[in-house]
């Protein structure tokens, strides 16, 4: 039963990864793509730990597995925030957003903020 | 061949748009499914690790994992400041 289940988790996991994969070849740009890696680094390798967790019941496997996944957990947070960064100052030669993309200000007349 | 290694090997289809990307597309694009691609194959040394019973080959996710992510960065850097 415990086989079953881990091989539900593997598979659901792997699909996701192919899922994200074809998602990285649709989408038209960077930041677009940004979402499907960081979309199967959190749940692709967080249902492997599950499978392995269940169908494994050495410990050595099970905390060697959990590492990985906080590892890739944890540090792809922080790779995608900065790659988000090189990308956007790559593109637009600076971080902070340009006059003509800050929204304005939210009043009596215009309480969406929208720009005119 | 059990269900670990038959999941290592669809994981391969995952890599062919990575391999897509960094052959065709600009270089933002490149840096980001370089990054997927990393992700992808460490996952498939866990599938590995797993399928062949081997506990101590769980390390060598582990490093690459860790390894990924300084790599990421100084590809970042790079494409940030002088690319």
């Amino acid at each position: 039963m415990h086989a079953h289940i881990a091989a539900i988790l593997v598979g659901v996991a792997t699909g996701l990864a192919i899922f994200c994969s074809v998602g990285l070849a649709i989408m038209q740009k960077a930041l677009e793509r940004l979402h499907f890696s960081a979309a199967v680094t959190s749940l692709g390798s967080g249902l492997m730990v599950l499978a392995v967790w269940i169908a494994d019941p050495n410990w050595q496997s099970r905390i060697k597995v959990s590492l990985v996944a906080i590892v890739l957990f944890l540090m792809n947070s922080v790779l995608s925030h900065s790659t988000a960064r090189a990308i956007r100052i790559h593109d637009k030669g600076q971080f902070e957003p340009r006059p003509s993309e800050h929204l304005a200000q939210m009043t009596e007349e215009n309480p969406t903020g929208a720009k005119p | 061949m059990n269900y670990w290694l038959w999941s290592t090997v669809a994981l391969m289809f995952a890599l062919l748009p990575c391999l897509y990307i960094c052959a065709f597309k600009p270089l933002p694009d490149r840096l980001v499914a370089l990054e997927f691609a990393s992700c992808i194959i460490t996952l498939q040394m866990v599938c590995l690790a797993e399928g062949f019973h081997r506990p101590s080959f769980y390390d060598l996710p582990l490093t690459l994992a860790l390894l990924s992510f300084g790599g990421g960065m100084v590809f970042a850097r790079f494409l940030q400041r002088w690319l």
